[in-house]
């Protein structure tokens, strides 16, 4: 079967991307649609209208929790059937550095400077790592500037004025694609074990 | 009239395709996927009638039939192309079907040469006006059947029409630097006909009634675009080579003249532009009219042509290859006016945007052009650029 991808970001792409090879080697990819930043909000009920397997996965950012975020986006419309449509909590970051023991191990930093896993919701067993603030920044400011590999540190660094390292994505995406393990990653993060269920069930 | 159909076989990266043109025709394709090559189809039927042209030198200009030929070809050995001129879009019956296949012939002690193996033309009726074969030994052999009916005005005047039409089309692919110094760059023979290496020309030769309104027209929107520069004027000077010479408004009270060999790239590149817009009446082939144009210029691009197309009660038939988000975003631009071209084993597919089963559904659920075509026609892998290692 083949599948439409839309990530709100290259990192979110690539995401989506790790997670259809590791778990869905049956879907193949058909088109990647462009990246650009901030339209994800607009396009997602275009989306939503397709006739085809879609995998969508955006950032919770702002929002309190999912369903405000599905609130916002849909109204009161469904999310069809041929929509996979996850949101990672806070981040597609999170998920990344949730894989705690890989990201310190690849970053070159001392374990103990990621936030350790917390229970959210003790009922529905809902753990998440709790970043400080944006996890991406956290990612940025507290843990790459620590790093002892300098091309890292670099590339990870913001200039002045910038919002991401110079070399962020490509750097984040060859840790997707390379290093990121997953198993390891779904013992810190509900969100993403949810997300990996739900694509494993994707149209079956 | 339009080209409302093109059909190849064998033509460069296109083993056979099929494909209707609106007089509005967006190409979007990958790079090397085929955009210019297939704008030089049209382009070669022009360098067949073209004064001093021919089916000869137009084969010979692209490097012979065996550069012409498709690399995917399988059993089909020759190369044709075939033409369908109607009298606007909405035409049901194309006024002329034109049609010429050439294969490779000579070799050894025997010249390279193109032969031709059939040319036929239909009128509006479907009725034969011309149908050359060369297995008709009664009338050809193999001198004549080096020859085009079309480029020969003593066998053409049947359909003299598709012989004026040919001849009008341009091509526009303006490049700043030959506008600025026309001399300095070495001539590419296949390339001859790069705008901008006679645009200043061109411009003199036409008639200062009609260079006057067309200047009048790109005074108006140059304001709009690089408002510091006013008043472009057409000037030769002592010893009568012609110029282009504008106000360069600083703070001083009277600006200062500036002539075109200081006009910036995308100044120039409005201008030829424009003026091969307005100039001529047949098709017009753009090629990336977006190149050195600030993104906001480039949005209105569309709407811009669409304007200008239509002058005189006539519609221009334009034809535009683009890599641009912003052309194909344009919410007018219709799903028959987008030309997609796919590179497959089997030589490059052309299908028009709607009929593209997916891009139908995206451009159903409200996507623009841009955001259901581009997809497609990106490289697959190319974020992977970025996880190149230098290797030592």
């Amino acid at each position: 079967m083949k599948i439409d991808i839309a990530g709100e970001d290259p990192v979110t792409q690539a995401v989506i991307e790790r997670l259809l090879t590791e778990y869905r080697d049956d879907l193949t990819i058909n088109n990647k649609f462009p990246v650009r930043g901030g339209q994800i909000k607009i396009f997602a009920p275009k989306y939503n209208k397709l006739k085809s397997p879609i995998f969508l996965l955006t950032d919770l950012d702002g929002y309190n929790c999912p369903p405000e975020l599905i609130r916002d986006w849909f109204g009161s419309t469904q999310i069809s059937d041929d929509l996979l449509f996850r949101i990672a909590q806070d981040e597609a970051e999170s998920w990344l550095m949730s894989d705690i023991e890989g990201f310190a191990k690849w970053l070159e930093i001392d374990t103990n400077l990621i936030p350790k896993t917390k229970m959210i919701d003790k009922k529905k067993g809902i753990f998440e790592i709790r970043f400080p603030y944006k996890p991406s920044l956290f990612l940025m400011n507290k843990l790459a500037i620590n790093s002892r590999n300098k091309d890292l540190k670099d590339a990870l660094s913001p200039l002045k004025g910038a919002k991401k390292g110079p070399a962020y994505n490509s750097t984040i995406l060859s840790f997707i694609y390379k290093s990121w393990n997953i198993k390891n990653a779904v013992k810190n993060s509900y969100s993403l074990s949810v997300t990996i269920e739900r694509l494993v069930d994707f149209k079956k | 009239m339009i080209i409302s159909k093109i059909k190849l076989i064998n033509w460069k990266n296109f083993q056979q395709v099929d494909v209707n043109l609106k007089s509005r025709a967006f190409v979007v394709g990958a790079n090397a996927s085929g955009k210019s090559n297939f704008l030089d189809a049209i382009r070669f039927m022009r360098d067949i009638v073209k004064q001093a042209g021919g089916l000869q030198f137009a084969v010979e200009q692209r490097g012979g039939v065996s550069k012409i030929r498709c690399l995917a070809a399988r059993q089909i050995s020759y190369v044709g192309i075939e033409i369908h001129l109607s009298e606007d879009e909405k035409s049901v019956k194309p006024i002329w079907k034109y049609s010429l296949a050439f294969k490779h012939s000579g070799g050894g002690i025997f010249a390279k040469q193109a032969t031709i193996v059939y040319e036929n033309v239909l009128d509006i009726n479907g009725k034969s006006i011309l149908n050359r074969s060369e297995d008709d030994q009664q009338t050809e052999d193999s001198e004549t059947l080096k020859f085009t009916f079309l480029e020969q005005p003593n066998s053409n005047k049947r359909f003299r029409d598709i012989y004026h039409f040919f001849q009008e089309i341009q091509y526009l692919h303006i490049v700043p630097q030959l506008i600025r110094d026309s001399d300095s760059y070495m001539l590419a023979t296949n390339k001859e006909d790069f705008y901008g290496r006679n645009l200043l020309e061109r411009m003199d030769k036409t008639n200062i009634k009609t260079r006057d309104s067309f200047l009048k027209r790109i005074n108006e929107v140059l304001q709009l675009a690089v408002p510091q520069l006013k008043n472009i004027e057409f000037k030769k000077d002592k010893s009568g080579i012609p110029h282009l010479e504008a106000t360069y408004e600083h703070w001083r009270a009277k600006g200062a003249k500036q002539q075109e060999s200081q006009f910036s790239d995308g100044t120039l590149r409005l201008i030829g532009f424009m003026w091969a817009l307005l100039d001529g009446q047949e098709t017009i082939l753009l090629e990336e009219p977006e190149l050195y144009l600030h993104s906001a210029i480039v949005q209105q691009l569309p709407e811009f042509i669409y304007k200008l197309q239509r002058r005189k009660g006539r519609i221009r038939q334009v034809i535009i290859s683009t890599h641009s988000y912003d052309i194909l975003n344009s919410p007018g631009i219709g799903g028959n006016e987008t030309i997609v071209l796919s590179p497959t084993k089997e030589g490059t597919r052309i299908d028009t945007a709607i009929e593209m089963n997916d891009v139908k559904d995206y451009l159903e659920a409200g996507l623009s052009i841009a955001e259901a075509v581009i997809p497609k026609v990106a490289p697959k892998n190319i974020q992977q650029i970025l996880q190149l290692k230098d290797r030592d």
